[in-house]
């Protein structure tokens, strides 16, 4: 299209619309939003992942954290739970180590030697059932 | 423009590399990430030895603007000197130097302090320690670490590389606040977890009893062990005194040496068994062959004595430790078959025990035996062997003759859990089952007629022998009149053993025999753990004796707790659970005090007779005052001379009893 000097005003010239050009102008348009639109994804996708990225270092320093009170935690159990702490409890409240005079066999024939664990009862009140954990 | 593109151009070209290198340093932090060390577990998955994170602390000199008042802070909350700290700082400021460690593994308690200092150019990094959650307990089998985590001794320097895991290492993107936002890199393999065969409460009742009569021995050391003689599993491993491998810096070399093992004694009198062991199995004689003892024998170069006399029987002579009669056999076997047998029970070598320096003990071969070495040998004597050699030899009796290879660490888990690693233990058969059979027969003699009747067990039959060897003195080169190793070394059940305990104690003062100081350990220690191994009793609970006057003592009622357990084991399994129950007991010893010893016991109400506790340890007769319900107050120590109330007396449970112990009378 070609455009006529503004200074010669001519009424009998009409712009004819050019499709063409129309359609160019929107492919242009949309090109362009969709280039600003892949940006802003882009962007906010890049800001997502550093943010993520952020809370993922967070946790896993959280994580090392707790698997580091864990293990501060499973040892304060052993250490509570050691044989000599359990014999102390057990003899404040007032038991003692079985004694083979405690033990009967719950089996009719009694066993000789080594029993199975299912056949055997020591009276509960010992520090070995206590001891066993 | 153009100044710009041409900066440009300079900045993308000829300082690419360093910029890109400053904003590495800037951007990327490089972070090691420690393999947190393996777990060491017991047969029953208790805990022995854990790594835990904590803080150490360093320094940056070049930022701590007042070196003075650093140092004043640090030191008091360290608890190190406060000069020298300051000197380190001063010096390293001084040197342009970056980093002064300031404190190594510190515990939650400090690290919380010295952060609570704000220090500028004090900064925490964490570390792994070692912790070991039972203290003493199994030191020497555990071992330690040092400052670096490498293992130093026990199963921490065997398994070292095991335990030890693989580090990883992690590239950290940071921000201009120094906050991470992406990281990549490899993650550390953690190290392999170790099982052992140690049974944690066998491990404690061993060390209880073992320091508790190297203390009322006055002896030097003790060491004991207990093998299971089915799979040749360590269950227990001790050496008195211990030491607490939480701070084992500061523990002398002697007090970390695993005496089981890396000491040699000569044995003698365990050590006949293996002329009698040979002597069975080569059909030379039978259990119940007479043997003359006449009280001495010649060999080349000098006469044995013997306190044993008469013509004895085989058993008997076993049962009396005959120096002649094990001679004689020793004779009829000959050196050469001799030294097979002691060979065969694994004497002169190592045991294998996955344990760091362990001897073979001396065991010289027959070329190299002197004349008169037929004299010595078969008795024990010119040979040196350690506690687990001479356990493991009888843990081959109580297993029908089939020596399994004593061992410690049952098995060997990655991270997460499965077993790489697996025990398996060589055997081998040292003589038949028959000759064994009658070897235990005649070693329970030893217990019920012979010289280690301290070693009977309270519902149990028990087989040993008892050994009393003379110490070489190092000056003269004899045999020292006054140092003794005494030893027992046995097993129960007779027919069907689920433990062999060995039990030495070096140079006691006073008593020395083996019979008077280590049988008794054996018995204290075999009564605890066969119940607790869940080992049926095999004889009348009042076999071992009228001392325990257990057919005598009242029946205290149940607690609570073990009348609903009672009840609940019986609703569950149908089973008939006994009623016996033992009162509590409390000991509590005062120093320097009169009373040494007082027992509380908890009453009952029936009366009954007053036992005769004359001539009894302190420990037996508490533990029969307990069972009967009786109070008691102990005066000084030794054996009970007096008694008060009088034998016989009527007594009630709940009433005080007066024993006046002493030594020597």
């Amino acid at each position: 299209m070609r455009r006529v000097p503004q200074q010669y005003p001519n009424p009998h010239v009409r712009r004819e619309r050019d499709p063409r050009a129309a359609r160019r102008q929107t492919l242009l348009l949309a090109s362009c939003l969709a280039l600003a639109a892949g940006f802003v994804y882009a962007a906010r996708q890049q800001i997502l992942a550093v943010d993520y990225g952020y809370k993922t270092e967070a946790l896993r320093r959280e994580r090392e954290q707790l698997l580091d009170e864990r293990r501060r935690l499973l040892l304060t159990v052993e250490e509570s739970s050691s044989p000599a702490q359990l014999e102390q409890a057990a003899r404040e409240l007032g038991m003692q180590p079985a004694r083979a005079a405690q033990i009967e066999a719950a089996a009719p024939q009694r066993e000789q030697g080594r029993a199975g664990g299912g056949r055997v009862f020591v009276a509960a009140a010992t520090a070995g059932t206590v001891m066993r954990r | 423009m153009v100044a710009v593109g041409a900066r440009l151009t300079y900045l993308q070209t000829s300082q690419h590399e360093w910029l890109a290198r400053r904003a590495r340093a800037q951007q990327l932090d490089v972070e090691p990430q420690a393999a947190v060390r393996g777990l060491i577990l017991d047969r029953q998955g208790r805990e022995l030895a854990r790594s835990v994170g904590v803080d150490s602390f360093f320094a940056d000199p070049r930022e701590i603007e007042d070196v003075d008042a650093a140092a004043s802070g640090l030191a008091r909350v360290l608890k190190v000197d406060q000069t020298s700290l300051a000197a380190r700082l001063r010096e390293a400021k001084d040197a342009k130097r970056g980093f002064v460690w300031l404190a190594r593994k510190v515990d939650e308690e400090q690290s919380r302090a010295v952060e609570g200092l704000k220090i500028k150019g004090v900064y925490p990094v964490e570390e792994q320690k070692r912790r070991y959650p039972n203290g003493a307990l199994a030191a020497h089998v555990v071992g330690f670490v040092g400052l670096d985590d490498k293992g130093l001794a026990g199963v921490e320097q065997m398994y070292d590389a095991a335990l030890t895991g693989e580090p990883g290492r992690l590239v950290v993107d940071t921000d201009a606040k120094r906050r991470a936002f992406e990281s990549a890199g490899s993650a550390p393999q953690d190290g392999r977890t170790l099982v052992l065969t140690i049974d944690q409460t066998v491990q404690y009742i061993v060390e209880r009893e073992l320091t508790a009569a190297v203390e009322k021995s006055q002896a030097k050391s003790g060491a004991a062990v207990v093998i299971d003689p089915r799979t040749g599993e360590i269950l227990a491993l001790a050496n008195a005194p211990a030491f607490d491998p939480n701070d084992a810096a500061g523990v002398s070399a002697d007090a970390r040496r695993n005496a089981a093992l890396q000491n040699i004694y000569e044995p003698g009198s365990t050590f006949k068994v293996v002329a009698y062991s040979g002597s069975l199995e080569e059909k030379l004689i039978k259990p119940d062959d007479k043997i003359e003892c006449p009280g001495s024998i010649s060999v080349p170069g000098r006469v044995v004595h013997d306190h044993a006399r008469g013509t004895l029987t085989a058993t008997e002579a076993l049962a009396k430790s005959s120096n002649v009669a094990a001679i004689k056999l020793g004779m009829r076997l000959g050196n050469e078959r001799l030294y097979d047998y002691i060979r065969r029970f694994g004497f002169g070598s190592k045991t294998g025990v996955e344990l760091p320096g362990e001897t073979a003990g001396l065991v010289r071969p027959v070329s190299k035996w002197q004349p008169g070495s037929i004299g010595s040998v078969p008795i024990g004597q010119e040979v040196g062997v350690t506690p687990v050699q001479m356990a493991a030899a009888y843990a081959t009796i109580a297993n029908d003759g089939v020596r399994v290879a004593p061992h410690l660490v049952r098995e060997v888990r990655d991270a997460e859990g499965k077993v790489v690693e697996q025990s398996q233990p060589e055997s081998h058969r040292v003589v038949s089952a028959e000759t064994a059979r009658e070897l235990r027969g005649m070693l329970e003699m030893v217990t019920l007629k012979g010289t280690a009747r301290a070693a009977r067990l309270e519902g149990y039959t028990a087989a040993g022998k008892t050994g009393t060897a003379q110490k070489v003195d190092p000056k003269t080169h004899a045999y020292s009149q006054t140092k003794y190793v005494g030893s027992f070394v046995g097993f129960a059940p007779v027919e069907n053993p689920a433990a062999v305990i060995i039990v030495v104690l070096d140079e006691p003062v006073g008593a020395h025999q083996g019979g008077a100081v280590a049988a008794p350990v054996f018995s204290e220690i075999a009564d605890q753990i066969l119940p607790y191994l869940d080992v049926m009793p095999d004889n009348a609970p009042d076999a071992k004796a009228p001392a325990r006057q257990l057919a005598a003592a009242p029946a205290p009622a149940l607690t609570a707790s073990a009348q609903a357990a009672a009840r609940a084991a019986k609703e569950h399994e149908g089973a008939t659970v006994s009623t016996v129950a033992l009162p509590e007991v409390a000991v509590s010893t005062t120093p320097g005090g009169e009373i040494s010893e007082i027992v509380y016991a908890s009453a009952g109400e029936r009366a009954l007779l007053m036992p005769d506790l004359r001539g009894r340890s302190v420990r037996d007769v508490a533990r029969v005052c307990a069972q009967l319900g009786l109070e008691l107050e102990a005066r000084g120590e030794g054996r009970a001379v007096r008694q008060t109330p009088a034998v016989g007396s009527q007594v009630e449970a709940g009433q005080s009893v007066r024993i006046e112990f002493g030594r020597g009378e």
